[in-house]
């Protein structure tokens, strides 16, 4: 190497060293700042698993009751004297919230008018999927679901 | 590609004009004609000497206004976790400070960086005063200065108040205390705070003047102090500065490694002073140590140090009469600068009030008992 070229050569280096520090900082804060974003696991959404439904014995056979829970919410069947189905209340078409209708016993989404059985298959409208079931069951007369 | 990328721009925005704002606030010290594009204006404006105001070392209130970003920013991140009731506040700073990722970070730098830039606005102050830089014709310099500091206080007090802690609970009900006590400021702080007893609307009210009537007040300050430093300028520095390109580089380079010191100044702080986060406030318990922010600890002293027969609203005037004394200084002192023995003695009063202030605020720590 030419000796003339080295306080260039050193100059040069030093520039980018100090870009490349100052360069760090920058993704150093950018990225402490994306992490400080990311919302923290909630409460309510750690809570994966058992939703209290009620008491079984206020809830007729072949009626539905809407359990208000987080921002799923659900619906819990009674099919039977000990047997209940747990159906996501959440449309599969647009996510509207579907209403039950306790005269035909189906499940009317009030948005396009999609319906549902009581087993949460499609029976007419714009929804192509049946709704989301989860695992139920009675414990003392409470209906648990898993969800 | 850069350069067609920016003619593109250059053909639909005013580039130069953008990039003059930096210039108002400080951060790009020389001036940019924007009336002539982008690459040209800033050719011409690295060549220009460096202005007298933008030399080394005069980087308080550069430095203020990076500060004041930081702790924008900072405050900004919070935001978005933080509930303004009194039955959430605790819950939610406890949840930033606890689940967060790196939320106690955040939160540390933003307290230590509002102390840090109340620091700066004060040193500003005092580096006005004792170098005579209220003079005409640099009133609006000074008034601007004090009017900063005060928004920036207002701005730190209201924001002690919204964890919702027994600290900032109290240390807020013994401010407010001492602002009620000054005639017609304190009925109408009491009014814009939405009453004296702090309650959720209380609370929901400083919010929204800590989070955007303040910053915003202060934001404009900025902008005017700049403005009128680029007008009128500061005091010639006895040496020729140095002048072009290297200048502005060397003083690019100090202003960016200022801030990164300033910054692991802020770590440091924030790592291992932390402010103590400890339990709600609970409105029926004081606990001890209970004293106004350390800015108000000199009015403290002051207003407490009054024989007992002063009626309470007399102290409260003459702080009101400190005050306007303070912002109105560069008018009551129209003849100092013209005299080298009215300077000498202007000096000396300022010293003797600066240390009066301080004993005063070493009394007002000391009146309250605990830690």
């Amino acid at each position: 190497m030419n000796p003339l070229d080295a306080p260039q050569d050193r100059r040069t280096a030093l520039t980018w060293l100090i870009r490349g520090f100052l360069s760090l900082w920058a993704l150093g804060a950018a990225a402490l700042g994306a992490a400080f974003l990311k919302a923290p696991e909630s409460e309510r959404r750690g809570e994966q698993g058992r939703v209290r439904c009620g008491s079984l014995s206020t809830l007729p056979v072949g009626d539905a009751r809407l359990v208000r829970h987080g921002a799923q919410p659900l619906f819990v069947v009674r099919t039977s004297a000990t047997e209940v189905v747990a159906l996501s209340a959440v449309c599969t078409h647009m996510r509207c919230i579907i209403e039950w209708n306790r005269d035909t016993r189906t499940f009317l989404c009030p948005c396009h008018a999609g319906a549902f059985d009581r087993s949460g298959n499609v029976l007419s409208g714009p929804p192509k999927r049946a709704l989301a079931q989860y695992p139920a069951e009675i414990r003392a007369d409470e209906i648990v679901v898993r969800t | 590609m850069m350069r067609r990328l920016l003619d593109w721009l250059e053909a639909r925005f005013n580039l130069t004009e953008m990039f003059s704002l930096l210039t108002s606030f400080g951060l790009f010290p020389a001036e940019v004609d924007s009336r002539r594009p982008v690459r040209e204006a800033l050719d011409e404006a690295l060549r220009a000497p460096l202005p007298s105001y933008a030399r080394w070392p005069r980087i308080l209130g550069v430095l203020s206004f990076i500060l004041f970003g930081f702790v924008a920013l900072t405050g900004l991140l919070l935001m978005f976790y933080y509930q303004p009731t009194a039955s959430d506040a605790f819950a939610s700073v406890t949840m930033i400070v606890r689940d967060v990722n790196f939320g106690w970070f955040v939160h540390q730098t933003h307290r230590w960086g509002a102390q840090v830039l109340l620091v700066i606005l004060i040193l500003r102050l005092l580096r006005f005063f004792f170098q005579g830089l209220y003079a005409p014709p640099r009133e609006a310099i000074w008034v601007v200065a004090v009017l900063a500091l005060l928004v920036a206080a207002h701005a730190d007090l209201t924001g002690r108040l919204l964890p919702w802690d027994a600290r900032g609970y109290w240390t807020t009900v013994r401010a407010m205390e001492l602002v009620s006590l000054l005639p017609g400021l304190g009925p109408l702080c009491a009014a814009l705070a939405g009453g004296t007893d702090l309650d959720s609307l209380v609370l929901t009210r400083f919010y929204v003047l800590h989070t955007t009537i303040l910053p915003v007040l202060l934001f404009v300050l900025f902008y005017l102090h700049f403005s009128s430093v680029r007008r009128v300028g500061l005091s010639a520095l006895p040496e020729p500065g140095r002048s072009g390109r290297a200048a502005l580089k060397v003083q690019v380079y100090n202003l960016l490694i200022l801030t990164v010191v300033i910054f692991g100044g802020l770590i440091t702080l924030a790592s291992l002073l932390p402010e103590p986060f400890g339990v709600p406030a609970d409105p029926f318990a004081t606990p001890p140590g209970a004293r106004p922010p350390w800015y108000l600890w000199a009015a403290h002293g002051l207003v407490e140090s009054f024989p007992a027969l002063v009626p309470r609203p007399l102290r409260g005037l003459f702080l009101e009469a400190i005050l306007a004394a303070t912002i109105l200084l560069p008018f009551l002192d129209r003849a100092s600068g013209r005299s080298a023995r009215g300077r000498q003695m202007v000096t000396a009063a300022g010293a003797a009030a600066l240390l009066i202030g301080l004993i005063l605020a070493v009394v007002g720590y000391r009146l309250e008992g605990g830690p």
